[in-house]
């Protein structure tokens, strides 16, 4: 019984249906409206309201309802670290797995994990953020996007690598040789194995990695994606236009002491998937691991 | 040893030089108005002409000897980025010792009960650490202290800002948690590589405690394994260091870097996204040498620490 997989996969589920069903309930506000104040017996309300049964999780500092907001945020926050992702692990696979048979890929992949061994992710990204081609590009999403993937190639590459000489060392690859298989067949029959287990378990919990970076970013005020507003006497503005889950904690500051809803439900969805993740990842490692009878 | 300090210095040269070269890039932009001066759009177009120039602008007065510029206060940015940085180091220097520390006795800890009772404690725990982002642990010390301000039993405390200790020491407690239990994950593994090393056997078969065994003979040389991880460590320390400054606005160096760095996210005119590069030339100065400087404390640490080392390779 693989309890990691099970819960992981029952978590997932609930994921899914709160991205794609999620939209279908009633409580759900899919036009994401705002709200100036409020009329109760008490008096005047004014935003972020708490709790209530109008919104369940409360509402933002505009009014707006944070669980419709989570909801509509979910599709493009799995597609942004989706993208991440597999832009990250569609290089590093090139570099890890290419420098086993070239040695300018294994240099090329050496000297990119040094260059950003000097480069911490948040330091890094901020400074790409503020290039000037970046912050009036109409690409600006894309480019940040390839941006984080590139961070950490490096890291990725190298499993990738370790990977490929874990197995280039083992007997069964001798005998391999020694059977005369093509480069191909080697390939698909001997590394393949136990490359497919580290690329599978390694991507699903890079997921969570990115979730939690971009989560980062927001709470020092660095956006993916922005749009652009015309400022009165000339001029224009760059602002966030996205509705993706980190951008809930851009007024972490204020919310934390006084719209601690905001703060505890994003936080507490961005938890739920990274551990989701976290679960899968595992729970994967270990089904391939009771079924090959491997003993790491 | 040498030829390994030779290549970290060439390989933190390299990573600044890049960092240079893109803050240095061209930064005027041209401002396409409409008839009654409203904005339409804005061009930016790279000119390697134009980079060069920017190079050469930036260099000029630092060979002259006129450094890298002063802020509206006069206050050199070289100076004011290292007294920022030395605020930041009263963070960075006890997180990675109090990581380091903690987390190595917590996998040794982790490993002793990894078959018993207590391993709810041990790897249950480690696991969580690991799962959990430190956001959360961070937000739940917040509000605790702040409940506990409510209730008035703990008041008085004033943990936004630079200016008092103990908002040093809660952003220290922020910053190292994370860094311990992914060193305490590091640990573990190391460990229990070790344990079915033919040597442990043998010591074992010889009756050495095991407590000493665990100690002198394990820990020994998992440490090479777990020493292999202290840049990562300090990338996140310095990564997070940002979130960490932010959160608390403890105004050290992530914070000004941060401050500096951002362009304008408003356009009037073609000069709306200058910065000052010599600032964020002094801080990325400082950044990038303090890894390097924690590398290099490593690399001979390791040579001093690890049996395999003094054995005269390298």
């Amino acid at each position: 019984m693989n309890k990691n997989l099970t819960i992981g996969s029952v978590m997932l589920v609930i994921l899914l249906v709160f991205t794609f069903i999620g939209p279908l309930l009633p409580v759900i506000d899919n036009g994401i409206s705002e709200e100036g104040a409020r009329f109760t017996d008490n008096g005047i309300e004014v935003p972020p309201f708490p709790p209530s049964a109008e919104d369940p999780l409360g509402s933002d500092r505009e009014g707006r309802d944070v669980l419709s907001l989570l909801v509509a945020g979910a599709k493009e926050t799995f597609l942004v670290i989706l993208a991440i992702v597999i832009i990250r692990f569609m290089i590093s696979a090139i570099l890890g797995v290419g420098s086993y048979y070239s040695k300018t890929i294994k240099g090329l992949l050496s000297v990119w994990s040094q260059l950003f061994s000097f480069l911490p992710p948040i330091f890094f990204v901020i400074f790409f953020a503020g290039l000037p081609f970046m912050v009036f590009s109409e690409h600006r999403q894309l480019w940040l996007i390839v941006v984080i993937a590139a961070v950490e190639v490096g890291r990725i590459g190298d499993v990738f690598k370790a990977s490929m000489d874990y197995s280039a060392e083992k007997p069964f690859f001798e005998a391999g040789i020694v059977s005369g298989c093509s480069r191909w067949t080697l390939f698909k029959n001997y590394f393949w194995p136990e490359l497919r287990l580290t690329l599978v378990t390694n991507f699903i919990s890079d997921m969570g990695r990115t979730l939690f970076l971009i989560a980062q970013f927001a709470v020092i005020g660095v956006f993916l994606q922005s749009a652009f507003w015309s400022i009165r006497g000339g001029g224009v503005e760059a602002v966030n236009n996205s509705y993706i889950w980190p951008t809930l904690l851009m007024n972490i500051h204020q919310d934390i002491i006084t719209a601690e809803w905001v703060v505890i439900s994003t936080v507490g969805v961005i938890t739920f998937t990274m551990i989701t993740f976290y679960l899968l990842s595992s729970g994967i490692r270990n089904y391939y691991q009771d079924k090959y009878h491997q003993s790491n | 040893m040498g030829n390994r300090i030779v290549k970290m210095v060439i390989q933190w040269l390299a990573a600044f030089s890049i960092l240079m070269l893109l803050l240095l890039l061209p930064r005027e932009m041209e401002i396409e108005s409409g008839p009654s001066g409203e904005f339409v759009a804005a061009h930016y177009e790279y000119s390697i002409s134009a980079h060069a120039e920017s190079i050469q602008q930036f260099l000029t007065p630092l060979l002259s000897g006129e450094g890298l510029g002063t802020d509206r206060y006069d206050r050199p940015f070289f100076d004011h980025a290292w007294e920022m940085m030395q605020r930041s180091l009263w963070l960075v220097v006890p997180a990675f010792f109090i990581s380091i520390f903690f987390g190595i006795a917590k996998g040794v800890f982790d490993f002793q009960t990894r078959n018993r009772k207590r391993r709810i404690a041990g790897l249950h725990t480690t696991w969580l650490g690991l799962s959990v982002p430190d956001l959360v642990f961070i937000i739940v010390i917040q509000m605790i202290l702040m409940y506990l301000n409510i209730k008035g039993i703990v008041t008085g405390l004033s943990l936004y800002g630079a200016g008092s200790p103990e908002a040093v020491v809660m952003n220290v407690i922020y910053l190292s948690i994370f860094p311990m239990f992914y060193l305490a994950n590091v640990t573990f593994s190391a460990l229990s590589d070790e344990n079915g090393a033919e040597y442990i056997r043998t010591a074992r078969a010889k009756g050495i405690p095991s407590f000493k065994l665990l100690y002198v003979h394990m820990l020994k040389n998992g440490l090479a394994k777990i020493f292999v991880h202290t840049n990562t460590v300090v990338l996140y320390l310095l990564s997070n260091l940002f979130v960490i400054e932010y959160l608390t606005q403890y105004r050290g160096a992530a914070y000004y870097f941060k401050e500096y760095i951002t362009a304008s996210s408003k356009i009037y005119d073609g000069q709306s996204l200058m910065l000052q590069t010599g600032a964020i030339a002094s801080f990325t100065f400082f950044f990038t040498v303090l890894i390097l400087l924690a590398g290099l404390i490593s690399q001979v640490a390791r040579g001093f620490l690890l049996p395999h080392e003094r054995g005269g390779r390298s």
